[in-house]
């Protein structure tokens, strides 16, 4: 059933339609946290717009001072409880879970207690228990943060548990540093020039790990810089055979691709570009290199 | 797109517990999130948020993991739950913009950067001839020729028998034809330009 009947050749449409279904997926913007946080909030009934509607009829026609003001929601005391004073952000999503926890699904929660008996805000992966303390608590994609204004808070996260002073601030999961806050190591062939630095690359090249990978790389920039496309191609082979999966893997295969094409090569170009399809099919310029392969085994 | 060994495995780890965890609804949707997001765009054409409806799908999911758990393919229980969604959503979003209460939504969301321009292009010119046709013909010819689901498994998401399959996607091929036909010449007489759609 698949190919199309015969009786009915529209090639175009099979043609078309086959492109568009080779399109690959692109992933969803939306976290799984995201639809977990969802699934626990109890479905919203079809009436809601109704609803809607008609408080907004209400409202439009009995314009009240409260109308403006920020939403505050007071928790109920029960007899040993706190206190709480809960002011959530626009559009945050939240719900209480009994007397004594809140639920922070997405948005801030600014949060004022106090009382006797531990209080608990979830918010995102983070639990935070709270006896008598002012702090907000905030939501987003997943990733929740915790400041502290009065008082101690509690966290508990991940397995482990952390005490939060007042004017400290918390974040999980924890921020990565960026990588260029962080200053690269020192290049030992930096101070050399020339020929010199060819040799000094060469003696890096030769050792291990990602000192001897960028040597190679660069080694193979400087001779194809200077006019030697075979040292080029010998020291980006030397790396992709030495560190196929390492982080100049994909850019060493590209431009050991382009230079054999440019020096005529074809054949073995056509086997580097088939290597890159076997290992890169995820790469955004698998592709062309697919397209480029093809033309190289396309008789002339 | 495709049933993964990766689907198929969690299949069957799912047929044999009689219980499905929320670790199992998440690995499903590490592994068919992006192709349903896809198929729901498909279904839903330019009118509906994709990230939404995959968020409601998975919703529903983690909500009914006994259903979930007793389907034979998870994959076609979840493009059930996606295409019952999406047309409900369909019909709402009409509503709306009948009312005057929603904007037509942009149809450029979420390309995935490795699509060429061929794909490009005829992902979108595909698109606009989904959106003409009916709603019964569109998700069939979306779930077999884009999705590549299997007859069997289009029978268990529409709830129709394999052979209406079929026939349906016969009705629907020829169907799509005539759109796509009309949609080149429409194009070619407001653009003044011979040629066909790209």
């Amino acid at each position: 059933m698949k190919p199309w009947r015969e009786e009915e050749p529209d090639e175009r449409a099979a043609k078309l339609l086959h492109i568009a279904a080779e399109a690959p997926a692109a992933p969803p913007a939306q976290q799984w946290d995201d639809v977990v946080a969802a699934s626990i909030t109890p479905p919203r009934s079809n009436m809601g717009w109704a609803v809607a509607a008609l408080l907004a009829v209400v409202l439009g026609v009995s314009v009240t001072p409260w109308s403006r003001a920020p939403e505050v929601a007071e928790v109920p005391p029960s007899p040993s409880s706190a206190v709480a004073v809960v002011v959530p952000e626009a559009g945050s999503v939240w719900r209480r879970l009994g007397d004594q926890s809140l639920l922070l699904e997405r948005g801030r929660l600014d949060v004022d207690l106090a009382g006797n008996t531990p209080t608990h805000v979830i918010a995102g992966a983070v639990e935070i228990e709270v006896t008598t303390a002012r702090f907000a608590a905030q939501v987003v994609n997943g990733h929740t943060t915790v400041d502290v204004v009065e008082g101690n808070v509690m966290l508990r996260f991940d397995g482990q548990r952390q005490a939060l002073r007042a004017g400290e601030h918390f974040e999980w999961p924890r921020a990565v540093p960026s990588s260029a806050a962080v200053p690269p190591p020192p290049d030992p062939c930096d101070a050399h020039h020339g020929d010199e630095l060819l040799a000094c690359l060469r003696r890096e090249a030769q050792g291990a790990g990602l000192a001897a990978e960028t040597a190679l790389f660069e080694l193979a920039a400087i001779e194809l810089r200077g006019g030697h496309p075979s040292e080029a191609v010998a020291a980006w082979s030397n790396l992709v055979r030495r560190f196929p999966d390492g982080v100049l893997h994909l850019e060493a295969r590209l431009a050991l691709l382009r230079t054999l094409v440019s020096t005529g090569r074809s054949a073995q170009a056509a086997e580097v570009a088939r290597d890159f399809e076997r290992c890169c099919s995820a790469d955004v310029r698998a592709t062309d290199v697919r397209r480029l392969r093809r033309q190289l085994q396309t008789p002339q | 797109m495709s049933a993964s060994v990766g689907v198929e495995h969690q299949t069957n780890a799912l047929r044999a517990a009689t219980h499905v965890s929320v670790d199992d609804v998440r690995r499903l949707y590490v592994e068919l999130s992006p192709e349903l997001r896809q198929g729901l765009a498909r279904l839903a054409g330019p009118m509906l948020d994709p990230d939404d409806l995959l968020h409601e799908v998975f919703v529903v999911a983690l909500r009914r993991r006994e259903a979930l758990g007793a389907a034979l393919s998870p994959r076609a229980w979840l493009y059930g739950i996606a295409v019952k969604l999406t047309a409900s959503r369909r019909r709402v979003a009409t509503a709306r913009r009948f009312l005057g209460l929603d904007e037509a939504r942009s149809e450029t969301t979420g390309d995935s950067p490795a699509r060429t321009m061929e794909q490009r292009d005829a992902a979108h010119t595909v698109q606009r001839v989904l959106n003409a046709l009916p709603a019964a013909k569109r998700d069939v010819v979306v779930l077999f020729e884009l999705q590549g689901l299997s007859g069997e498994e289009i029978s268990a998401v529409l709830g129709i028998p394999v052979q209406t399959v079929w026939t349906r996607l016969f009705h629907a091929r020829k169907a799509f034809a005539a759109a796509l036909a009309r949609l080149e010449v429409t194009e070619q007489r407001t653009s003044g330009v011979a040629g066909g759609v790209s």
